[in-house]
């Protein structure tokens, strides 16, 4: 087997390990990152392609089942109501991600405290500030100053346009006394691109990372991580595009393959001090498998509003039900956000679904009594911690190296579902009031699990976690997890901001302690 | 040789007269054959297994069902990735926009109601 060097290997080039891979690309050290999927041309996923809304069905398909690339590895959701979505390629989901970009509450990290779900985490916002604001200027997030439902957030870009449905959400739900804010959106102006332009992970960090040495080698898979007699990780057996296994020695590793993907690593790297995976002497590799379950509320109006246009994620989202209120039967809550409809084609194919549209004369009558007309609402619900949801290994289906792909086991809980039944009402309400002739409402949205948190937690004792508040393995000095995995609790909100926070926070500790690894 | 021209024709209009049945056009959106170069679309697709099915069928009438399902997702990109027709669409944008007032942001956050401290 062909054998290499590095100093420091991160596994995945998505929003995480871009993030850590800049933010380590300082040190005078040897840097190799490892992904998968291909490295793409910026004009294939650009935002501004016209043909956005195809391409999206097809090549940027979020799921990968459906796509079937050589990147891709199965993930069999048969056991779960909600289906994973990701991308493998340079640069990760933030490749086909909206851009909607908040963070997470400060009372995010102490949900075990307040309200006895979850787990708490080992810093709270105040530690990660610092990581959030740097995260911000990297990334040139929009918004507005003065939100109540965040400390202060500060050097934001000037907030997005929010259109003609935003100002008619936002007028019912000032009628309502309910509470709203133009959505943070990494997603800049631009006189040229009329919807913006949403730099993912490669502009924002990679590119900078490679330019100060980092080597990112795409098309490649890591299968193992292996590991001394001393119980230090020694490198990692990789696949690459011809399936040639390639043995990449490294003094530091860093998982940043995503909730799914970090944990099918380390399942896979199993040894005899550790049969269950590596890093799971506490068992807990792989459990409390969170997903932010959504729920759909859409409301026809007989104006035309315009509204596939605006921010591709979030044009203004309401908090107004986001925290633990008694009487609602529900612990935690849900943030509201007001989506873009569909364009044209996307408009038809749901219509046609419900033969509510043929071609032919009357094509254009049917077509434009929803294009535009349409109020697309979003509830993203915390997802409470339970060991039950969790992902494991699926041997009858492997990935085209031979690497096993992941089964998850996923159920909805009472919280989440009383959760979502809550929101649906709510947002029923709002359309409503606005002056909807029509609703339509579902959730779970089968195709969103979007945001895959907690399968590798960071606790206090190896005895109940995998990793501690640096994401170092508590089993393996020199293994760090810098990705979603290490999240004790999910919050109500999109998690790309503070996954790439983390990453930062995390990368920083190394880099401040780095002569304690590379001596090793 | 001729024979096989004669034959292409026939196909050619055939299609037309397909496509602009499926999207006809309106008082703001071009027909079909307006908006898009309908002999590059017929290259492209004329190696594809749905158009031998077209071949076969160049003869029966239009049958809109048959055509939706072998050709809707070609007709549907090709259609509305012409530039003309993105142009359309923002015409008929402006249009029914036209007595529709937008209010600032600023002036509407300004009006909730609700202030108090949520985080």
């Amino acid at each position: 087997m062909k054998i290499e060097k590095t100093d420091i290997l991160i596994i995945g080039a998505g929003a995480a390990g871009s993030a850590s891979a800049w933010n380590l690309s300082k040190l005078n050290l040897k840097i190799t990152c490892l992904e998968q999927g291909p490295y793409l041309q910026k004009k294939e996923y650009s935002f501004n392609n016209s043909n956005r809304e195809i391409t999206k069905f097809k090549k940027f398909n979020i799921n990968p089942n459906e796509r079937e690339f050589f990147s891709d590895y199965p993930i069999n959701c048969d056991n779960s109501p909600i289906s994973i979505a990701n991308y493998n390629a340079v640069g990760g989901s933030t490749l086909i991600y909206s851009g909607h970009y908040p963070r997470f509450h400060p009372s995010d990290f102490n949900t075990k405290k307040i309200d006895n779900v979850s787990s708490d985490w080992l810093f709270n916002y105040d530690d990660l500030e610092k990581y959030y604001n740097l995260n911000d200027k990297m990334v040139g997030v929009s918004g507005l100053e003065g939100d109540p439902a965040y400390p202060k957030i500060s050097n934001l870009l000037e907030p997005l346009e929010i259109g003609y449905s935003g100002n008619l959400i936002a007028k019912t739900l000032n009628k309502l006394g309910w509470h709203w804010w133009p959505s943070y959106s990494a997603v800049k102006k631009s006189k040229k691109y009329k919807k913006g332009i949403r730099p993912t992970a490669v502009e924002i960090y990679l590119n900078k990372a490679i330019k100060n040495g980092v080597v990112v080698k795409p098309n490649c898979r890591v299968l193992k991580i292996k590991m001394s007699k001393k119980n230090i990780a020694t490198g990692v057996i990789y696949a690459d595009k011809n399936n040639n296994k390639i043995f990449l020695k490294s003094s530091i590793i860093l998982l940043a393959a995503s909730g799914i993907g970090t944990p099918r690593i380390l399942l896979n790297s199993i040894n005899k001090k550790f049969p269950k995976g590596l890093a799971n002497s506490s068992g807990q590799l792989g459990k409390n498998l969170m997903l932010h379950p959504l729920g759909y509320v859409e409301g026809r109006f007989s104006k035309f509003l315009a509204s596939n246009e605006g921010p591709e994620g979030c044009a203004i989202y309401s908090h107004q039900f986001y925290k633990t209120k008694k009487g609602r039967g529900f612990k935690r809550g849900y943030t509201i956000q007001l989506l873009k409809s569909p364009g044209p084609i996307e408009t038809f194919k749901f219509l046609k679904k419900f033969n509510k549209i043929v071609f032919g004369k009357l094509f254009f009558n049917k077509l434009f009594k929803s294009y535009g007309r349409t109020i697309p609402l979003a509830i993203i619900c915390e997802d409470i911690a339970n060991k039950k949801n969790s992902v494991n290994l699926d041997y009858k289906n492997k990935d085209k190296s031979g690497m096993p792909g992941i089964k998850v086991n996923y159920q909805i809980s009472k919280n989440t579902k009383k959760m979502l039944s809550h929101g649906i009402n709510k947002c029923k309400k709002l359309l409503k009031t606005a002056g909807a002739k029509n609703i339509l409402s579902f959730g779970p949205v089968t195709n969103a699990g979007w945001h895959l948190v907690g399968t590798a937690k960071m606790g206090k004792s190896k005895n109940n976690s995998v990793v501690n508040k640096f994401g170092k393995c508590h089993d393996v000095d020199n293994l760090f997890i810098v990705d979603s995995s290490i999240f004790p609790s999910s919050s109500g909100v999109n998690i790309a901001s503070t996954v790439q926070a983390v990453s930062l926070m995390i990368s920083d500790h190394i880099k401040k302690n780095i002569n304690n690894f590379i001596n090793k | 040789m001729k024979k096989k021209l004669d034959k292409n024709l026939l196909i050619k209009n055939n299609l037309k007269t397909i496509f602009d049945t499926m999207i006809p056009g309106d008082k703001y959106m071009p027909s079909f054959t307006k908006a898009v170069n309908v002999k590059k679309l017929i290259n492209k697709i004329s190696n594809k297994e749905d158009f031998k099915e077209i071949k076969m069928n160049k003869n029966t009438k239009i049958n809109l069902e048959f055509y939706t399902d072998i050709l809707g997702d070609t007709v549907l990109e090709a259609y509305f990735t012409s530039n003309l027709v993105v142009k359309a669409l923002e015409l008929r944008k402006k249009n029914y926009l036209k007595n529709t007032k937008k209010e600032d942001i600023y002036r509407l956050l300004s009006q909730a109601k609700y202030k108090k401290n949520l985080n």
